[in-house]
């Protein structure tokens, strides 16, 4: 099992959340559920696929979106879901740094803007408020998304 | 002083997230790794990461051949490039590596208050999956890092 994260910077709902999920994964959203009930259906004859935790915070990047399922994605497939739910939901997604990722979590992230700029980040703050403070420049996604798809990379 | 290190004063002053002590991570805390090996260090209830930034700060800390920090309580601390904000090295005295699956049951852990309920039901799922994540260690590791914070 596969644990993500999306941090978002605008709130959304959770059945914004749900529904944005079951489309871009292809999911069912009757077996998308909480994380709890995640691992009571583990072993059962109908398990779940999906079990998320969306959270809601005042300031900072307002929406945490936290799944575990067993499907992996890749660093490139998750890049691409950040760019989908910064486009679809037009604000600033954050994930962990896939494409330079390192030994130890360290604070180090990728912005992803609405049109589709992907710059460098650390963290900040990331306890109750989450916030990053970004590097200057970036680049495009299909940029980025080349390199990851680079020999080596 | 260490060999190799030469005494340390930050530019400007330097900062840490709240991302790695068990006194204030929360639910909320993100684990942050681009890898899905990665581990997050994490301090122990009794260390006190913002004395060691303080110190860092009156230029009382060492910076070390490959541009790290050494405070006095053996604390290593990274760099941002480019930023003035640090972070906790694995290592450290006071602290613990978590896995991404230790992790969420260690917020799991704050939110129920101790390693039941709905954090006990994680753990339990998570080893009956032979999720990669724990170990036989986990357990006691967990009860450690979560007991050793400051109420």
């Amino acid at each position: 099992m596969n644990f993500y994260e999306l941090s978002v910077r605008t709130l959304l709902s959770e059945e914004q959340v749900r529904q944005f999920l079951a489309a871009r994964l292809g999911v069912d959203l009757q077996r998308i559920g909480s994380e709890a009930d995640y691992w009571d259906r583990l072993k059962t004859s109908a398990p779940l696929m999906l079990g998320l935790t969306v959270l809601g915070a005042d300031e900072g990047y307002r929406t945490l979106v936290r799944w575990v399922q067993d499907a992996e994605l890749s660093p490139g497939a998750l890049l691409t879901l950040a760019a989908e739910a910064a486009r679809a939901f037009v604000t600033e997604v954050a994930i962990a740094d896939v494409v330079e990722p390192t030994d130890f979590a360290v604070g180090q992230y990728l912005i992803v803007s609405p049109d589709g700029r992907v710059r460098k980040a650390f963290e900040t703050e990331n306890s109750a408020r989450f916030e990053l403070q970004p590097l200057p420049g970036g680049a495009p996604l299909d940029d980025v998304l080349r390199s990851l798809r680079q020999p080596g990379a | 002083m260490v060999p190799g290190g030469v005494p340390f004063r930050p530019a400007n002053p330097v900062h840490i997230s709240d991302a790695h002590s068990i006194n204030s991570i929360t639910s909320s805390t993100r684990f942050g790794a681009g890898n899905r090996t990665s581990l997050k260090t994490i301090a122990l209830g009794h260390v006190d990461p913002a004395a060691d930034i303080a110190e860092i700060n009156a230029g009382m800390a060492t910076q070390l051949s490959n541009g790290d920090i050494l405070t006095s309580g053996g604390r290593i601390y990274g760099r941002h490039p480019g930023l003035d904000s640090v972070f906790l090295r694995s290592g450290s005295p006071g602290t613990v590596d978590l896995t991404q699956a230790e992790f969420r049951v260690l917020q799991a852990m704050i939110d129920a208050g101790g390693l039941t309920g709905n954090a006990r039901k994680m753990f339990d799922g998570m080893r009956n999956a032979n999720n990669q994540g724990l170990s036989a260690a986990s357990e006691q590791k967990l009860l450690d890092l979560y007991n050793s914070k400051r109420p």
